[in-house]
């Protein structure tokens, strides 16, 4: 019993420290209020906690952290139907910006943020998940796991989902451009 | 596209993350918190409990005739009906971390389901089993009141209004729950497409 619940914090330790930062980025999928993602994180690290319980190693860690932050993440968007929708980030939530004298690009940055957040907080659950792990740099196969989708359907949901988001540089680029000439 | 694909990698890596490792003990305090929480609930619902006894108990030594009998029978039955369905919904959500481990479509469906049957059956679990007791009082209130069955006094209308205006609620009750369960019927349709892996 003591063995178990040594083993549950030494996983959970390990995975926090490995997944935080993207656990960190994946809350931003499903919540825009900053206090708000605060306890969503936190819902997320006691409920991989939690199921350190239960992990019996046949699938990789990496694929049942995911499933289980994500499943969080799909779990609070269908308690909270109406998510906030005045939250925008600020220039603070942008990190580090090369040139602080390039506020074109900084706003423009900011803008496109918010549009990605924005496009990202319409999809459904799945779409929301298949996208934010192709984001996060997970090949087909990965996703397809953690989803629980055949790579195929994958592939083509993420064609569909980068066409969409691809839309967002076409506008920065013309902002930009406007900006210039002004 | 893959410049463009790039870029958003980029951005969305760019959102400012912090990895956070939160303390035994802190996880710990949270599930004891958890377990708390239910407990508390469960205690709130057989107290609710023990006060409808109360209630009728208090009833029945005002009047103990067949009828203030067979109302009473009716109400506790009801009410057991009842709180036997909250405890056993309840344990199933406090169920530990069974499912939260599944693939998201298996996840998203599971609780979509579950969620679309509690709102389409809410009504036979917490809405029936009052319905006999409803029904007996207010026949046999009105009947009570005089031979003439037809006849409106004050008191008929009383009874007459409070089981329209229990049979209002439960229609309201009724349409708010096949509303809620056919949005969840939709959310499920919409995952539909999803092929399993």
């Amino acid at each position: 019993m003591v063995e178990k619940a040594a083993s549950q914090d030494a996983q959970y330790d390990k995975a926090s420290i490995e997944f935080g930062e993207a656990i960190g980025r994946l809350a931003y999928a499903y919540e825009r209020d900053p206090d708000k993602r605060k306890d969503l994180i936190q819902d997320i690290h006691f409920a991989i906690w939690r199921s350190f319980k239960i992990f019996d190693g046949r699938s990789s860690v990496r694929t049942w952290v995911y499933r289980v932050a994500h499943n969080t993440g799909a779990s609070h968007i269908l308690k909270n139907k109406r998510i906030s929708q005045n939250s925008f980030l600020n220039i603070d939530d942008v990190g580090e910006i090369a040139d602080h004298t390039d506020y074109v690009h900084a706003f423009e940055r900011i803008d496109q943020i918010d549009q990605l957040m924005a496009l990202i907080q319409r999809l459904g659950p799945v779409d929301r998940q298949i996208i934010t792990l192709y984001l996060e740099g997970l090949d087909g196969a990965a996703i397809g796991e953690i989803a629980g989708l055949n790579p195929g359907a994958v592939a083509t949901k993420i064609h569909r989902i980068k066409y969409k988001l691809s839309k967002i540089f076409e506008k920065g680029d013309t902002h930009v451009h406007r900006h210039t000439k002004a | 596209m893959s410049t463009d694909t790039q870029k958003l990698k980029s951005l969305w890596q760019s959102l400012p993350s912090q990895t956070v490792v939160y303390s035994h003990e802190q996880m710990r305090e949270r599930a004891d918190r958890f377990q708390a929480k239910h407990k508390r609930r469960d205690a709130m619902e057989y107290l609710g409990f023990a006060g409808l006894i109360g209630l009728i108990g208090f009833y029945l030594m005002q009047r103990a005739d067949w009828q203030a009998l067979t109302a009473s029978a009716l109400a506790i039955l009801g009410a057991m009906v009842m709180f036997w369905n909250f405890y056993r919904l309840a344990k199933v959500k406090t169920l530990p971390t069974s499912n939260s481990s599944q693939t998201t479509l298996d996840y998203m469906r599971s609780e979509l389901t579950r969620q679309r049957d509690a709102a389409a059956t809410a009504w036979k679990w917490y809405i029936l089993p009052f319905v006999p007791f409803a029904i007996f009082s207010t026949v046999f209130r009105w009947m009570e009141e005089g031979e003439t069955l037809t006849e409106l006094t004050n008191f008929r209308l009383v009874i007459l209004l409070m089981f329209v205006a229990f049979v209002a609620i439960m229609i309201s009750l009724l349409f708010w729950q096949f509303l809620k369960a056919a949005r969840y019927q939709r959310q499920l349709d919409e995952l539909g497409f999803g092929t399993p892996g």
